[in-house]
């Protein structure tokens, strides 16, 4: 074990594998060349279409303890992973290394493979059962968690060898050209399959939507997928669209996005700007109160990049920005824009953000608002588990766009059902205080030192403005102290940074 | 100036609402035990609001508490538990002098037991022998403003309230009573808390009628009213001359104060300052 660079003890070998500790944003730079995949052929007249799940899996010839991997465009609604991973574990094959770029809920089925030994481990976001059940020591060797396109660079660099990568396909057609605007399970881009279908030595495309040749317009070609399963339904469009979301009523979460608007306005608001936007609900109410901003001075911007909803798509076509950065869309708005406005663009993960690429959009940004479920007096922010210790979420963009942006603004209730959320230490350190610029709470908000332009930016402001000391004071004289939580030694999971360094480890949760 | 261009009600009886209610910005938080509490809940709400009002961080809001009135057995425990740490108290179903002098006689008390300094009333007017005794209520001296509401008052005469005519009446009477009593005229709560813009419209006419400030339901009311309660830039300007020139003439030793040539009179002047204390200007 060696310290690292936020004052984390971590290992440096994960699962049989090398890995440096954390050395500071930017400390440690890329090495060696791109890594590349299996060669292959598709010769005239070849069929590419199959007829089951268990014929793909033959004809790519996993065997056990080959890595297999998934986007996760359908979100809570797919049924891709469960299908894959049920045929899997029918098969016999063993000591799966599971690759997503997320779970969701809906891949509860797989907690029992974690013990059965279909599944000796994942790497990549578990939200909610799967990180829960890891919590307690269910998965037999150590999970490993990236960011978006700190995954991509780990695929690029040939950290992680994908062999067969399942590609949910909304629309596809039998010669392998996918999109995600089309069809009943319709999710928007497939910027998460991207890199996987580059990489990986197979491809295996599963679809409900398979039309005639060509599918159009293409997010994946056709030269990179191997073959192409139909099925009937490949994911519940309730659980992959959100409906349209709503703006949060609560009145103390719209004070957090007026204050987070405020210092918007005053540091970044200008012709030109860009900013990140989310689906969370503060990210909302910041997104459509900065849109109504806009307007009133005759403000544009240049780009927004998103986690694209209805509140982005109307900026759009109100002329409010002149383009849209789409990774993720999450309702039928965004959907219909991706797929008819030209100034709305499908961009890659690795395009988003990976560090050790020519660049990636998020150096671009000039605002980034972001979520997290605690924050230290250091600035460190912690989005991957609860003040229980029980890993929940998964990284998302977080580090990205706060090592990115411009300006990063972290907006954060004082507390959440009397657990303070400014303490003096974070459980698990997700992305590091370095780049982390300002914590706006619905009673204040923290400026981080190293910024004085911003605290400059604000004098004269109603914005209560504390240290950040004093915000974990307050939060700590409504809810006392918070109590560690009560973990073993056994790590069960290695937080990495987007370079590919450790930051951080999440222990085993004691059960009571 | 002290402003109180709004009255945050927060129901007595629920410590989610209460613990956060500080940090809206409202001018008056009312801790309520009267309507919003139901009758099995009085006595649990009145101790909950009695350690809310030591121990949370209500901000800059003034800290009043409405008990119930005095038609109920409630009012005097209320008083009893609440007093010394309430900065106003808001008497509901206020009829009389006579009911004035009846809660000001146990608030006495109570300040002497607990050595505190006077603490005001604000009543509500509710029924027509209130409003016709208003201007006399108006000038107790525990009086700090005059409030009303039109429910009981529309349910006297028989008429619905959204279409009670008499309530533009009330509202004049209301601000007459007050003013010439050299008091503040508080106007009742708009209860259609989605409708912002009705809610910046009724505001508005109520700063034009006369009024002080507005009761609100709901947080996100607040920065509404106090953006319509901010007077229009030719006000400001128009008033900060007049403070200008009236401070001038006060260094100067001079009786007479003129503007652009114009002489202004003392209530030009008293109004002058009122608008800049809107706008928050120092």
């Amino acid at each position: 074990m060696v310290k690292n660079a936020v004052g984390r003890e971590v290992p440096s070998e994960i699962n049989g594998q090398r890995f440096k500790p954390f050395a500071g944003v930017g400390k440690t730079l890329p090495e060696g060349r791109r890594a590349g995949s299996l060669v292959r052929m598709a010769p005239r007249g070849r069929s590419k279409v199959l007829n089951s799940l268990e014929e793909a899996i033959r004809k790519v010839g996993l065997e056990d303890g080959m890595t297999v991997s998934f986007h996760h465009h359908l979100r809570n609604g797919d049924y891709v992973v469960n299908m894959v991973m049920e045929t899997i574990r029918k098969m016999g094959i063993k000591n799966i290394r599971v690759f997503p770029t997320a779970l969701f809920p809906v891949h509860k089925p797989l907690v029992p493979m974690l013990t059965d030994g279909t599944i000796r481990r994942i790497e990549g976001s578990m939200n909610g059962p799967l990180g829960e059940a890891t919590s307690y020591g269910a998965m037999r060797e150590t999970a490993v968690l990236r960011s978006h396109s700190g995954r991509v660079r780990a695929v690029e660099t040939g950290e992680v060898k994908i062999d067969v990568a399942f590609i949910a396909a909304p629309t596809a057609d039998p010669y392998g050209n996918l999109n995600g605007v089309d069809g009943p399970s319709a999710c928007g881009p497939l910027a998460y399959g991207m890199v996987d279908a580059y990489h990986a030595d197979h491809t295996v495309a599963i679809t409900d939507h398979l039309v005639s040749y060509p599918a159009h317009p293409i997010s994946i070609y056709q030269h990179m997928i191997d073959y192409v399963v139909p099925v009937e339904k490949i994911g519940d469009p309730a659980g992959i669209m959100s409906g349209t979301l709503r703006i949060t009523t609560s009145p103390s979460r719209l004070k957090i996005a007026r204050y987070a608007l405020e210092i918007i306005d005053r540091v970044a608001l200008r012709d030109g700007f860009s900013f990140q936007a989310g689906a969370g609900g503060i990210s909302l109410a910041v997104t459509k109160f900065l849109g109504d901003l806009m307007k009133k001075r005759g403000i544009k911007a240049s780009f927004i990049n998103g986690g694209v909803t209805k509140y982005v798509v109307d900026m759009l076509h109100e002329g409010l920005v002149d383009v849209v950065f789409d990774g993720q869309a999450f309702d039928l708005d965004a959907v219909r824009s991706l797929k008819e406005d030209m100034n709305h663009i499908e961009t890659p993960l690795a395009m988003y953000g990976n560090p050790h690429s020519s660049g990636g959009i998020v150096n671009m940004l000039d605002v980034g608002v972001l979520g997290a479920t605690e924050v230290d007096v250091d600035f460190n922010v912690n989005v991957n588990t609860h003040s229980d210790g029980l890993l929940l979420h998964g990284i998302g963009g977080h580090q990205e766009v706060a090592a990115g942006s411009a300006l990063t603004i972290v907006t954060v209730p004082l507390y959440r059902y009397r657990v303070p959320v400014i303490r003096e230490s974070v459980t698990t350190v997700t992305t590091p205080g370095e780049v982390i610029d300002v914590v706006v709470t619905e009673r204040g908000i923290a400026i981080n030192p190293k910024r004085d332009d911003i605290l400059e930016a604000m004098r004269g402001s109603k914005v209560p403005i504390y240290d950040i000391q004093d915000l974990q004071k307050k939060a700590e004289r409504i809810c006392g102290k918070p109590q560690e939580p009560d973990v073993e030694d056994e790590i069960i999971a290695a937080i990495m940074w987007r370079d590919g360094t450790v930051i951080d480890v999440v222990r085993k949760v004691k059960k009571h | 100036m002290k402003l109180r261009r709004t009255r945050l009600y927060v129901p007595g009886n629920n410590p989610h609402l209460v613990e956060n209610v500080g940090i809206y910005g409202a001018d008056c938080l009312i801790l309520d035990l009267e309507d919003s509490v139901p009758l099995p809940q009085k006595f649990d709400a009145r101790i909950l609001v009695k350690y809310s009002l030591q121990n949370v961080d209500f901000g800059r809001s003034e800290k009043w508490v409405r008990i119930n009135s005095l038609d109920t057995p409630f009012w005097e425990k209320d008083l009893r538990e609440v007093l010394p740490y309430a900065d106003v108290i808001n008497l509901p179903k206020v009829e009389s002098y006579e009911d004035l002098e009846r809660v000001s006689g146990v608030m006495e008390e109570i300040e002497k037991e607990n050595g505190i300094d006077e603490r005001k009333i604000v009543p509500i007017i509710e029924t027509l022998r209130g409003l016709v005794n208003a201007r006399k209520i108006a000038e107790h001296p525990r009086v700090l403003g005059m409030a009303w509401g039109g429910e009981d008052l529309t349910a006297e005469l028989g008429i619905p309230k959204k279409k009670a005519l008499i309530l533009e009446h009330v509202r004049a009477e209301i601000v007459i009573a007050a003013k010439a009593a050299g008091k503040m005229a508080f106007d009742t709560v708009y209860g259609a808390i989605h409708d912002l813009e009705g809610l910046y419209k009724y505001a508005q006419h109520a700063r034009y009628m006369g009024f002080d400030g507005v009761g609100v339901l709901h947080p996100n009311q607040v920065e509404v009213v106090h953006r319509a309660f901010m007077p229009e830039e030719k006000e400001i300007e128009d008033a900060r001359k007049i403070v200008e020139a009236a401070e001038q003439a006060m260094r100067e030793g001079k009786g007479v104060i003129t503007v652009n040539g114009r002489m202004v009179d003392k209530p030009v002047v008293e109004r002058a300052k009122k608008i800049l204390a809107f706008a928050e200007v120092e």
